[in-house]
């Protein structure tokens, strides 16, 4: 094998997370010469479809498959391009896009090319972590995503909500990278190398039933310093907080792309892809699925419940994100049985079809309160959306969509994830049928809890009279970034087959 | 398929529709009902020859999941009821709200129901069921709703949504299990090949949840209570979900999974017991009520009830008047209630008190009452007669209870008597009343729903032929689950059922005759009726709300800190439980290789680290954080890591400068903490501390156990060619990470640039401004000579150094 | 060694937690630094302790001498030192500009509830 070759596939697998930095340092370097956020919103726009370019070019793709067949590089590989990370990259692209498109007039003309400069060096994390093969690598990408989440917090809006919000966010989250970094050391300890493929191989070859401890407490660790990114409870708290400090933008990028970061980051390290001839694991994620369940209750039960009494749109939308992070993790807990038992659809797989979802339509809902706020008359509480449905009524029936989706009514995306998770929780084999039963009736009481909170969202729009007149002129990014959120739910909806084979392929079950 | 379909896609255009059409909308829109329930009535003869129609849409085909319709003869019979009410009240609900603002509106959510309705009845997928079920809730709140501005009406849509929505859920789990169990979710195939799943060792729960999904849907007892309250919608609204089809969904259910999970001692208990106790409960409460509505509401929780029952006892002739007596009371029950609307709409009350002698003014509305009400009663020769003959006959030979339960329906039947006096001829005879109103007779649109509701009534008492073979027949068949011819005939002879049928005639006039004496009986019992299950929701709903309540306050403080100190808490718990459970707290210490410098050096750390917490002028506390990093940087130059202590040594200086220029003008801030708070953070921290300590301990002891190690080195070191390691690790396993690092950093870069631009522009100070370039000046300038002792990372601090500095020279080049 | 740095971890994270739950914007970022050096004295010692040898292959042979310290974690707590070091230069602006806008180092004042 020559080594020049893997190294120059190496960048070439990169290449369109490499256009994306070097274009966004770029825009850094040339914000201060031109403060114009339609120019700059173009340039971004332009930015990411060069980068798709790159991904749809034949000779790019065609690395996918030889790193499937070959065992040995990717015990070398620092970045793999898998059916997972093409995936997640599509999905980070178009996400990129959209939230370009949402933040369009959102954000001022003097910060726009630091604003769209940080927004491409976070999509280009997200590609990064999901093709990450090695655990600094991940962290890298990990922290490409965060730092400049934290500039965004700040550029965005300076009251002092805003600002309690940068740094709450900041803290924690720094705290969280710790945790994470404490496990990953730990993992590093444990097989003495940092390549993924080599560690999981290294934990399958010890006594599957008694991994050593060590191995559990980094475990631990990498869900809790994960579990940040997921919001999953109770390392959550952020969340509502900060989305309510923060403007509408930054509060939908916190709510999609840590996300995807997050899950795609514990699918690998936890041993939860199985791509090609590997067999499915029995390292890290399947010794912990009772971890993942009662993360699962937990974080959807606080959740719920702690919704239900919030009149603050944002903080609703925050707690959903967290109820939402507790339907994603019973993937995760049924991943490994669902796999030993071929199941129609694995847990991995309604992972990864829920993070698409979950994606559209809580950007898409973020986008629609964007889209109707004024810097005078911002839209923060259920109250205000009164009645939307008369002055407004296509963008009403968008968020009617996504709210339906978000509930779990069918012919949305929401309907078709939740089904696939709680269907795996039914499916699980009988010896354990009774706990993911369980898991199944307390998700589906939750879902039943969280119905209210969004109904009486689409109550006010459609059953009430406006509290005040919303008069903002019609802007054709945001209605484009909504339009293609409200596509995306439906699509998923009505036809969800081909994302759902794409997310099988992706874990490979 | 497109039948359900064009119902979704009509809604969305009926509010555009009404704005166009106003007054002739209501007309309009009836045409797409009307046409709907011409072409499933094609479909009768094809049914009636024991045809199934099916259509199918393939939505997750690796699931097997795919949307499909099937139409058997309980269907016909559910979706010819629905389409043809649904016509005619469209058409009612155009005369009864005519210029309110939001007619559109309701139209729209009729269409959308009924649709849901259909889509229900006519699912052959379990799940495909169940999301039209809960689409038939949610429509229902909208409806109930509709009157928003009032908040009893917001109040009773929420009742209604929750108990039906949530009985919805139960019905979902129960539907899963079902389908595992069955192997299938299609309804055709479950109901094809009978896996016996009545032995099946889930049997049990999911007969109770696929009950409670249908008892909170038919408003069973306790369940009922959301009915009455679900009265507060316009009663076009009332007539047509009420009473006519979205609570006989749970009938409907009942009737479908019979074949499945019938005949079992679980459902004749369960099935039966609670139909009979909803039957009487129902009927006794209707008699208590004033409110005509609200007789009107008790009345058909009554009548939902025998339904029920009925299907409890399940035998054929049971199965059969459930059927005829669903069809009767959709018939007669619709017809009053639109009776209801059409007195409250020209009259303005609904109070039966207030009623009377309305026959002079309105004598069209008057006869369609006076029908409706002699079928409710049951007298012949309405189709009612016939259905309340063959109730009596088959509750009477029912398996082991007839003798309890013949009474109880006789005793129901008697008082199905008194709500048909109060509804339909209390108002119409005696002596007029003052009303609000001065009335007058109802508009075409107002007596047309009752007078044709009604008049089918008696026709179809008349000739009963023409329902029994086409419509009745197969749906027997298709709830029994074999073959059923059944007759119908008016005259049954001299025999029990006319005896039962005679008392209960007798039994109701007598109690008709003494109504204001129960109702002031009735009084009496008001708090023990207080104390119902509608109590029950209420303490529930509060409990729910204080749940949050309390989690919010007790979680959501807001305070960093609590925050911190949770998720300190939950993840040392967790480890700390990982490790109790494995039972390895303890290890071996190992004490060998120390020399005195580690020693030195260890002290050194410590002191100034403690130094670094109880110090009280800040740069006290950064001088002791500055010695802690070059110890630490001496503890990496000890093992063998010189890279890593080059870098150490400079960024430690860099900090130490950063935190001085920061923090050095800064007035000191006085200490805030209690004593006990410090105590308690004290605590929390040691215990992570300790916890740490044997981490790490742990982690000493379990190094490099697997063998993977070994292979791993062998192979990077035969691809990369390298000698330095650290080296060759950095080039080629990190080739990627020095683009990351650098970006990273400009990030960090950027971020300190545009905090400070912002506040420059946000207030204006330049002097102010200028003071805070300076730290990121100094960020800049010393870490140039980096590169030079760590050639390793040598692109990424040198770019960061870089992209540090630029944003400096912006700012110093933009003032 | 091995007892001593793991002591001495411990300490540095207790100093660590102690300070960032203190109510003072300064201590918390004093807190921050304290607990990114027992980190990266935890992914050192998560390598192995070796005294000594440099991880380097000399002239002509295949494999380092042993005993040399492992290269991996230096390159681990190279790159988070360095990262953090960009952390920190943040944090510390973040606060002080929260500092001056709240007029006081009290991380409480930073608050909005829920109600």
């Amino acid at each position: 094998m020559n080594p020049t070759v893997e190294l120059a596939n190496v960048y070439l697998l990169a290449l369109p997370e490499i256009v994306l930095t070097l274009s966004a340092c770029l825009l850094f370097l040339a914000g201060t010469f031109r403060q114009n956020r339609h120019f700059w919103a173009m340039k971004s726009l332009g930015i990411l479809g060069a980068a798709a370019f790159i991904l749809a070019l034949p000779f790019y793709r065609q690395p996918v498959d030889p790193l499937f067949a070959l065992q040995a590089p990717n015990m070398v590989q620092p970045i793999v391009l898998d059916r997972l990370a093409l995936l997640l990259k599509i999905v980070a692209l178009i996400g990129g896009a959209v939230l370009v498109l949402f933040s369009w007039n959102e954000v001022s003309d003097d910060l726009a090319a630091e604003y769209h400069a940080c927004l491409l060096v976070i999509i280009a994390g997200v590609g990064l972590s999901a093709m990450a093969n090695d655990l600094i690598i991940l962290f890298l990408a990990l922290e490409m995503i965060s730092i400049p989440t934290y500039v965004i917090l700040y550029l965005q809006k300076t009251d002092l909500g805003a600002r309690e919000a940068a740094a709450k966010y900041f803290l924690l989250s720094v705290f969280s990278t710790g945790l994470l970094l404490f496990g990953f050391s730990y993992l590093y300890g444990l097989c003495g190398t940092t390549n993924i493929t080599a560690l999981l191989d290294g934990l399958r070859s010890t006594d599957a039933g008694r991994l050593p401890l060590i191995a559990l407490v980094a475990l631990v660790m990498v869900v809790a310093g994960l579990g940040f990114k997921i919001t999953a409870v109770p390392f959550h708290f952020y969340a509502p907080d900060v989305y309510q400090g923060t403007s509408l933008t930054s509060a939908a990028l916190l709510a999609f792309v840590p996300k995807v970061a997050g899950f795609a980051a514990l699918l690998r390290v936890l041993d939860f892809v199985w791509p090609g001839n590997r067999p499915p694991g029995v390292a890290l994620g399947t010794q912990a699925p009772i971890l993942f369940w009662i993360l699962a209750a937990m974080t959807m039960t606080v959740g719920n419940v702690l919704a239900l009494l919030q009149d603050n749109l944002k903080r609703i939308l925050a707690y959903s994100s967290v109820a939402h992070a507790g339907y994603m993790l019973i993937g995760l807990a049924t991943a490994p049985e669902l796999a030993h038992q071929a199941a129609a659809v694995g847990g991995g797989q309604a992972v990864v079809f829920y993070l698409v979802s979950y994606g559209a339509m809580t950007v898409g809902a973020f986008a629609v309160l964007a889209y109707l706020s004024t810097p005078q008359a911002p839209i923060e509480t259920v109250d205000d959306l009164a009645g939307v449905s008369r002055s407004h009524p296509a963008v009403a029936l968008m968020m009617a969509i996504f709210l339906f989706s978000l509930i779990g009514m069918p012919l949305t995306a929401g309907f078709a994830g939740k089904f696939f998770l709680f269907l795996g929780a039914l499916e699980v084999r009988p010896e354990q049928a009774v706990l993911f039963r369980c898991l199944a009736l307390i998700a589906a009481l939750n879902a039943a809890a969280g119905a209210w909170y969004y109904l009486r969202i689409i109550a006010a729009m459609y059953l009430r009279t406006p509290l005040r007149a919303i008069d903002k002129p019609a802007t054709w990014p945001g209605l484009a970034a909504i339009a293609v959120c409200a596509a995306i739910t439906v699509a998923l909806g009505v036809y969800p087959t081909p994302l759902l084979q794409a997310a099988k392929a992706a874990v490979g079950q | 398929m497109t039948a359900v379909l064009s119902g979704f896609v009509l809604a969305l255009v009926a509010p555009g529709l009404y704005r166009r059409a106003r007054a002739g909308a209501g007309w309009l829109l009836a045409l797409l009902p009307l046409g709907l329930a011409g072409y499933f009535g094609s479909y009768t003869e094809a049914v009636a020859a024991g045809e199934t129609v099916r259509a199918s849409y393939s939505w997750a085909p690796a699931l097997g999941v795919d949307l499909s319709f099937c139409l058997d003869g309980l269907s016909l019979l559910f979706a010819l009821l629905i389409t043809g009410i649904g016509a005619l009240i469209l058409i009612y609900a155009g005369g009864y709200l005519s210029g309110h603002p939001q007619l559109g509106r309701l139209y729209a959510f009729l269409l959308l129901f009924m649709a849901s309705m259909l889509g229900l009845v006519l699912a052959d997928n379990l799940l495909a069921l169940f999301v039209f079920w809960e689409l038939t809730s949610l429509s229902s709140y909208l409806l109930i709703g509709f009157d928003h501005e009032r908040a009893e009406a917001r109040a009773a849509a929420l009742q209604a949504l929750l108990v039906t929505g949530g009985g919805g859920l139960a019905l979902l789990a129960g539907l899963l299990l079902l389908g595992q169990a069955g192997g299938s979710l299609e309804l055709s195939v479950l109901l094809g090949q009978p896996h016996d799943l009545r032995g099946h060792p889930l049997y049990l729960p999911m007969l109770l949840l696929v009950l409670l999904g249908a008892f909170t849907k038919s408003a069973q007892f306790p369940f009922h209570f959301w009915l009455p309250g679900a009265m507060a919608a316009p009663t076009p609204i009332s007539a047509y979900l009420h009473s006519a089809t979205m609570v006989k969904a749970g009938v409907y259910l009942l009737a479908r999974l019979h074949p499945l999970l019938g005949g079992t001692d679980a459902w004749h208990a369960l099935v039966t017991g609670f139909g009979a106790a909803t039957m009487l409960a129902g009927g006794l409460l209707a008699v208590t009520q004033t409110d005509l509505k609200r007789i009107l509401a008790y009345s058909t929780v009554s009548a939902l009830g025998t339904l029920v029952l009925l299907l409890g006892i399940g035998t054929s002739a049971a199965v059969t008047a459930a059927l005829v007596f669903l069809l009767a009371h959709a018939l007669y029950k619709g017809a009053l209630f639109l009776v209801a609307g059409a007195l409250d709409h020209e009259t303005g009350t609904r109070d039966v008190r207030q009623l009377g002698g309305l026959w002079r003014t309105m004598p069209v509305t008057a006869a369609a009452a006076g029908l409706a009400a002699l079928s409710l009663a049951g007298f012949a020769p309405f189709l009612s007669f016939i259905g309340k003959e063959l109730v009596f006959e088959a509750v009477w030979a029912a398996p082991g209870a007839g003798f309890i339960l013949a009474p109880a329906a006789v005793l129901a039947g008697a008082l199905f008597v008194v709500t048909a006096g109060l509804t339909g001829v209390r108002p119409f005879w005696g002596a007029p009343r003052a009303t609000p109103r001065p009335p007058h007779e109802a508009p075409l649109s107002l007596w047309l729903g009752p007078v044709l509701l009604a008049g089918s009534g008696l026709l179809f008492g008349l000739w009963p032929a023409l329902v029994a073979a086409q419509l009745v027949s197969p749906a027997v068949t298709a709830v029994v689950g074999h073959p059923q011819h059944v007759l119908l005939a008016l005259w049954h002879g001299f025999n029990l059922a006319l005896a039962l049928s005679g008392v209960s005639l007798v039994l109701g006039l007598a109690l008709y005759l003494g109504w204001n004496a129960i109702r002031r009986a009735s009084a009496c019992l008001e708090p023990l009726l207080n104390r119902g299950p509608a109590m029950w929701y209420e303490v529930a709903l509060r409990g729910l709300n204080r749940l949050a309540q309390g989690q919010t306050r007790l979680l959501q403080s807001g305070y960093l800190r609590y925050y911190l100190m949770i998720v300190l808490v939950a993840t040392a718990g967790l480890t700390g439980a990982t490790l109790v459970r494995r039972g390895r707290l303890a290890s071996p210490v190992d004490w060998s290789g120390l020399s005195f410098y580690d020693a030195g050096l260890a002290l050194l750390i410590l002191l100034a680290t403690a130094a670094a917490v109880l110090a009280r002028s800040r740069l006290a506390a950064i001088a002791a954080l500055g010695v802690v990093g070059y110890s630490v940087a001496l503890v990496f130059v000890l093992f063998g890591a010189p890279d890593v202590a080059m870098t150490q040594f400079l960024v430690e200086t860099l900090t130490v400068i950063l935190f001085v220029l920061v923090f050095y003008h800064l007035p000191e801030s006085p200490a805030v903490s209690h004593t006990l708070a410090r105590l308690r953070d004290a605590l929390l921290a040691a215990a992570v501390g300790v916890l740490m300590t044997g981490l790490v301990l742990l982690a000493g002891d379990v190094q490099y156990h697997p063998p993977i190690s070994a292979y791993f080195a062998e192979h990077s070191l035969a691809d990369a060619h390298g000698r330095n390691l650290v080296n060759v690790i950095l080039v080629d396993f990190r080739g990627l990470d020095t683009l990351g690092e650098i970006t990273v950093l400009a990030v960090a870069g950027v971020g300190v640039y545009a905090l400070l631009k912002l506040r420059v522009g946000a207030q204006g100070h330049s002097a102010a401004g200028s003071t805070e370039v300076q730290p990121a000046r100094t960020d800049a300038a010393p870490l140039e000579p980096e590169p030079g002792p760590v050639p390793a990372v040598n692109g990424a601090p040198q770019d960061g150094g870089l992209a540090l500095a630029n944003p400096a020279a912006e700012e110093g080049g933009g003032r | 060694m091995a007892a001593l740095l793991a002591i001495l971890i411990g300490c540095l994270y207790a100093a660590g937690v102690y300070m960032m739950l203190r109510r003072s914007l300064f201590k918390l970022i004093l807190g921050l630094v304290l607990l990114s050096h027992g980190a990266n004295l935890l992914i050192f010692t998560a390598g192995g302790l070796t005294r000594a040898q440099p991880p380097i292959i000399p002239a002509g042979a295949d494999a380092p001498v042993v005993p040399s310290a492992d290269p991996l974690p230096q390159a681990l707590i190279l790159t988070a030192i360095v990262i953090g070091f960009g952390v920190l230069a943040f944090a510390l602006v973040l606060f002080h500009r929260a500092y001056q806008t709240i007029g006081s180092d009290d991380p409480d004042e930073l608050r909005v509830s829920d109600g």
